[in-house]
């Protein structure tokens, strides 16, 4: 048991440690609390559950990787951005998602139009022949098929979700949404993954993993938003506002487990 | 021992970084090197005097910040397993055993004194001279840890592909590229000390002995 203990502290620094640290007479400013208590609680997991959560870290790295070559920004606000005041906000990939289900079916109504007018050829166009002024002119052009009013009308659609990505992006829920859909891509068996408010204002949002899954005990927040880098934090801090308890990437990168 | 000397210089960990990073490029950095492995045996080598001076600056501080908390009082025993953690790393097992008794409100008022009297003849442990000891004399808590980084930087695999035809020159060019990359992305996380969040941390300051060591082990053993 004193082995354990001695190997745990080996791996798990405490956070008096690190504050004894912070007392050295470096000329930078101290170091932020770590999250000693999540980390010692990650470490008591079992292996296949540690190495769930490095696989999804890694998930994350891959995401938050993308994104900034995308040019997303790190600290956006809401009020930043011009947004229309009937249209909520929607996260970035969900514009994406919308616009990127639409290009198939213009380009599918497209080609049943173009068909169509392969089939029926369309009549010349002919001068109106008015020869009674009491009756309304007649009809010279034809009526739209419903395949091209359908085109019409997703044509718009697609042109809006299209206007709508052309605003700033990096908000608190286009990360923690994009995020959030990338880790559901691990299918992880132990570990539960939300995208999440916070309880406190402003409600901030952040990609919120707990294990286990049906009962979540320890929790850590993804949430790469403030610094653009893959940062994990602790829960309970994050819930209340606070950006200081970060677990050291270092411990995610090498602490936990890289192979089942 | 003076102000001076308890003062932590960032430039030793900047240096510990600088040689790890010419260690991960050998392509495009030595013009005039012609054999790789030498050329990364010796940067890895030449990590031993920053490493250490940077392991004894923070030991001088750790000393002086132990003796000022003991003097004051108020300590309990939480706080002196944070002190035993950080100076696990930084003493040898027989200096820190002699501590570790002392750091415990069991010990009594009168281990003031005691490790007042220990700690000026603590000098900080040298990595590379408990590689020198023969195997069965270096603890068990470095074997493991080295062991981990060994699989961690998937040098079991690198030993296996060495073993398994004559070591040509092109067989050992193409684990070295191979090393390389693994220890780059091992090393990601290592940063040129410019806020507090880039210092080493006592997680990752064993680490990076462990890194040397477990690299160095490969590169003698098949030199």
């Amino acid at each position: 048991m004193r082995r354990l203990a001695s190997i745990l502290l080996l791996l798990c620094p405490p956070a008096g440690a690190e504050n004894l640290l912070n007392r050295l007479d470096l000329d930078l400013p101290h170091r932020s609390p770590p999250t000693a208590k999540v980390m010692s609680g990650i470490e008591n997991l079992p292996v296949e559950s540690r190495y769930e959560l490095f696989t999804l870290y890694q998930a994350y790295i891959e995401t938050v990787n993308s994104r900034r070559a995308q040019h997303w920004r790190k600290g956006l606000l809401n009020g930043e951005i011009v947004d229309h005041p009937d249209e909520a906000i929607l996260p970035v990939r969900q514009l994406e998602e919308a616009a990127a289900k639409r290009e198939p079916e213009v380009a599918a109504l497209e080609a049943q139009v173009k068909q169509e007018k392969l089939d029926a050829p369309p009549p010349p166009v002919r001068e109106p022949n008015q020869t009674d002024w009491s009756q309304p002119p007649e009809e010279t052009r034809r009526k739209p098929s419903p395949a091209e009013i359908a085109l019409k009308a997703k044509r718009k659609e697609l042109k809006s979700f299209k206007s709508r990505l052309s605003r700033s992006k990096g908000l608190s829920l286009d990360w923690s949404d994009a995020v959030w859909a990338d880790l559901q891509k691990v299918d992880a068996e132990h570990w539960s993954i939300t995208d999440q408010a916070r309880t406190v204002s402003p409600r901030h949002t952040g990609a919120v993993v707990c294990t286990p899954a049906d009962a979540p005990t320890i929790c850590v927040v993804f949430d790469p938003w403030k610094t653009g880098e893959p940062d994990v934090y602790e829960y309970s801090a994050w819930d209340g506002g606070s950006f200081e308890n970060r677990v050291p990437p270092e411990y995610m990168l090498h602490g936990l487990p890289d192979r089942p | 021992m003076n102000e001076r000397e308890a003062t932590l210089d960032p430039t030793n960990q900047l240096v510990i970084i600088a040689r790890l990073s010419e260690f991960c490029q050998f392509r495009g950095r030595t013009l005039n090197e012609r054999d790789p492995w030498a050329y990364m045996r010796d940067k890895l080598l030449q990590i031993e005097a920053p490493l250490l001076a940077l392991k004894s600056q923070l030991l001088a501080s750790m000393k002086k910040h132990l003796l000022e908390d003991m003097r004051a009082g108020g300590m309990d025993d939480e706080r002196f397993a944070d002190y035993k953690m950080l100076f696990e790393h930084l003493v040898s097992r027989g200096d820190f055993a002699d501590l570790a008794i002392h750091l415990s409100l069991a010990a009594g008022p009168g281990a003031v004194q005691w490790v007042a009297d220990l700690l000026p003849q603590m000098k900080a442990a040298n990595m590379f001279d408990v590689e020198r000891l023969p195997a069965a004399e270096r603890g068990s808590s470095w074997e493991k840890l080295v062991k981990e980084l060994q699989g961690r930087l998937y040098l079991d695999v690198l030993e296996k592909v060495l073993a398994r035809k004559p070591r040509t020159a092109k067989r050992k060019a193409y684990v070295l590229r191979k090393l390389r990359a693994i220890v780059a992305e091992y090393c990601t996380v290592m940063h040129i000390p410019i806020t507090a969040e880039d210092t080493f941390t006592p997680f990752m300051l064993p680490r990076v002995e462990a890194l040397v060591a477990a690299n160095l082990r490969l590169l003698n053993k098949y030199r």
